[in-house]
């Protein structure tokens, strides 16, 4: 893998979250940042970067690749990333597999692709110009999904795991995505980890999801639910220590909270792999 | 770059419509229903998402603009999006086209130079700040990407409502990574004008006593000795290409 290991317990690391950061480090073992925010020519988020790269590593999760999109790869967006994978030498760089950009007109949101051989071929393919460019391995993360489409033909677990194979590239598993999309499509999410590729899985996400009338919604806005506690517990049996994150996007709550919560993932994380005598 | 499959390009193109348009027109053709949901319902879910993000998302960044126009900010956000789709990855870009529209909406002049104040506390915020070491008489120089020159027409103080005043030149800069926001005496409104397209400081000169009575040369060239002495701490202006 990349330049910098990493292992541990990690949160997406947010503006409001900078102060306390900087006061308690050693509260994570790693960082994740949304890659967009420091592609900017400038501004704080650009100043904060190198010093918080000095004390723990950063990974850079992106929101716009857009490796779905039947657009031509965006090369001034992917020169931005580069820049900045070069400034803080990540393990990896990850970002969805989704489209969010038609015609130069971005969504602002991660719209899920239909999963068929053909599509498969063509994000495998552009996967890989990705990350030759890159120079840095790329994993791509699963979304959350409200609909499906009547020309999908595979699995969503197959259509992944079929993508990152041909790519030789990886995939980050968002363990609140697949309880979401589960109850959203009908799928037994155990039947989606169980499927994916061992070697290639290597990250992890945790967030929480909101019940709705006849749908669940990935808000990123709550405390992170028991159903995805308890596929996270199973899930650890697949993958075994691989890094962990903690998302939270909205009504962040304080430092102390958030650190609360990824003290429960160290704990669930100690239980399942603790031998039983 | 491969070449996408026919459908997906298909697919992309009616699902972007649908979106923009806010119509579940063709859902059944594209999406499975599921057993809680049908096909209208399930893409109702990325449709009821994708205009509130672009009003709060502009409204963050004109938030004064948008309280003037009030009752018409989301028609207003919806025909912007509409005709000048922004090409930037970034929420932060989502404006850049935004007073330019406005001007060719025919609102208010005022209002448009409410918004392009709005728009520069943005820019200040997101650009760099270059350094600027020695330079001679002939160096071209630039406004620095975060600078924003603005003349406005009313009292800041006085907003919401936008009574006319004299015209005041302002700069709008990025300082300790916040916007701030300056009004220039007249003659250094006039000076840093002149770069907002490459400039050397000769030619700044030439141009400045041209527009100045004959009696006012010799403050132009004080002024623009004494700026200079103190430009390198400003940061306001730039070489062109920054070494
Ligand atoms: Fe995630």
């Amino acid at each position: 893998m990349g330049n910098r290991s990493v292992s541990g317990f990690g949160i997406g690391l947010r503006p409001i979250h900078y102060g306390d950061f900087f006061n308690n480090p050693s509260d994570v073992d790693f960082v994740e940042i949304i890659s967009e925010n420091f592609m900017l020519d400038g501004g704080r988020a650009h100043a904060i970067l190198a010093e918080v790269a000095e004390i723990v590593p950063v990974i850079p999760h992106g929101v716009s690749l857009s490796i779905g999109s039947s657009d031509d790869i965006d090369w001034d967006y992917l020169n931005r990333l580069k820049r900045l994978v070069r400034a803080i030498n990540p393990p990896w760089v990850s970002d969805h597999l989704c489209w969010s950009r038609h015609h130069d007109l971005y969504m602002h949101n991660l719209l899920p692709v239909p999963q068929t051989p053909d599509v498969a071929v063509f994000i495998s393919e552009k996967a890989r110009i990705i990350q030759d460019y890159l120079e840095v391995p790329l994993l791509l993360e699963n979304v959350s999904s409200y609909v499906t489409y009547t020309d999908s033909t595979m699995t969503e677990w197959d259509f992944l795991s079929e993508i990152v194979s041909t790519a030789n590239c990886y995939i980050l598993l968002d363990i609140n995505n697949v309880v979401v999309s589960g109850y959203n499509h009908g799928f037994n999410p155990i039947d989606y980890i169980t499927a994916l590729p061992r070697d290639r899985v290597k990250q992890h996400h945790l967030a929480g999801y909101r019940v709705k009338d006849n749908f669940i919604l990935d808000s990123h806005d709550n405390a992170v639910s028991d159903p995805v506690w308890e596929l996270y517990r199973e899930s650890i049996q697949f993958f075994d220590s691989i890094p962990v994150v903690l998302e939270r996007d909205d009504s962040i709550p304080p430092w102390n909270e958030l650190i609360h919560e990824l003290t429960l993932a160290k704990k669930i994380y100690a239980n399942a792999t603790t031998p039983i005598n | 770059m491969p070449t996408p499959p026919r459908r997906l390009i298909d697919l992309q193109n009616w699902m972007t419509n649908a979106i923009i348009a806010e119509t579940t027109l063709g859902s059944v053709e594209w999406i499975t229903p599921s057993t809680q949901r049908g096909s209208d319902d399930r893409l109702s879910t990325y449709l009821r998402d994708f205009w509130p993000r672009c009003t709060d998302s502009l409204a963050e960044d004109f938030p004064r603009t948008a309280e003037i126009l009030d009752a018409q900010w989301e028609s207003t956000v919806k025909n912007y999006i509409r005709q000048l789709p922004t090409m930037g990855f970034s929420l932060y870009h989502l404006g850049d086209n935004f007073p330019n529209f406005l001007q060719s909406m025919g609102v208010s002049d005022l209002l448009v130079q409410l918004a392009s104040m709005e728009k520069a506390n943005v820019t200040a915020e997101i650009s760099s700040i270059h350094s600027i070491n020695t330079l001679s008489a002939d160096t071209p120089l630039i406004l620095q990407p975060h600078c924003t020159l603005v003349s406005i027409e009313f009292e800041v103080e006085s907003l919401p409502k936008l009574v006319q005043t004299d015209p005041v030149p302002l700069i709008i800069f990025q300082s300790d990574y916040n916007p701030k926001i300056e009004s220039l005496d007249p003659l250094e409104a006039l000076f840093l004008n002149q770069f907002i397209t490459p400039t050397c400081l000769s030619d700044a000169y030439d141009r400045m006593e041209r527009s100045v009575s004959d009696d006012s040369m010799d403050t132009v060239a004080e002024f623009i000795d004494d700026w200079m002495s103190r430009a390198t701490s400003k940061f306001w202006i730039m070489r062109k290409d920054p070494q």
